[in-house]
């Protein structure tokens, strides 16, 4: 998929655990880790609003862009 | 119009699923002797083509049967749209098609003198007819039923990985 998570990035810059993030977001564990491991299919705004106000960083800092490698038609 | 809470509603599809599948199975012991039970007929026997015709559209229907109560079942457990349902659909469908194909053949099969029944013929060859022509159209609704629960579990996927 093009769009990278790259939340375990900030997590582990910002030291805080998968549970207390999910705790202080208010998404279960198993949610943000779908998210974590890219399974995720959509974020809503307001989910992304509160991980980037509880990690203080920029939705830029968690998601990234990367085009896909298989040629075009 | 009465209604009856979600629960009950299932339970009672269940429970009209069972009954059917009994109806089902004793159609399947007397089907040798259909006329003297059935139509008080002492005299006549049906023949084996007949029979067999039976036989078949009892097997389809007793399938039919099960994928109803493996779905109501999963209903009830509130796995409405799971990818096993649709699959059930799918079975449901291809089983009244084939049902109908059958009454259908049996219809043809008299219709063309190749069998002798001697009991109420023209109304049989029309009533497998018309029930061949039932069955299929209900086949089709089914069809259309699969399709509808093919993208409801598509939309449901989606949702559940919206975080």
């Amino acid at each position: 998929m093009p769009i990278i998570v790259n939340l375990d990035v900030m997590m582990a810059k910002r030291k805080i655990s998968l549970g207390e993030l999910a705790d202080r977001v208010g998404i279960t564990p198993a949610n943000l880790s779908i998210l974590k491991t890219g399974k995720a299919k959509a974020i809503r705004f307001s989910t992304l609003e509160a991980i980037c106000r509880e990690l203080s960083c920029q939705p830029q800092d968690i998601l990234e862009y990367v085009e896909d490698s298989l040629p075009k038609p | 119009m009465l209604k009856i809470n979600k629960r009950l509603s299932v339970t009672l599809s269940i429970v009209i699923t069972c009954l059917c599948i009994a109806v089902m199975l004793a159609l399947a012991v007397t089907v040798h002797d259909y006329p003297r039970f059935w139509f008080a007929n002492h005299t006549v026997t049906p023949s084996l083509a007949v029979m067999l015709f039976a036989y078949a559209e009892l097997l389809f229907a007793f399938l039919a049967a099960g994928a109803l109560l493996r779905l109501l079942f999963h209903i009830r457990k509130h796995l409405v749209f799971i990818p096993s349902n649709v699959s059930c659909l799918r079975g449901l469908s291809w089983c009244c098609v084939a049902e109908g194909l059958l009454f259908l053949a049996e219809g043809i099969v008299l219709r063309l003198r190749l069998d002798r029944v001697l009991w109420n013929e023209d109304m049989f060859i029309l009533l497998a007819f018309l029930i061949a022509f039932a069955c299929v159209f209900m086949g089709v609704i089914l069809r259309v039923v699969k399709n509808a629960f093919e993208e409801a579990v598509a939309l449901k996927n989606e949702n559940d990985f919206t975080i």
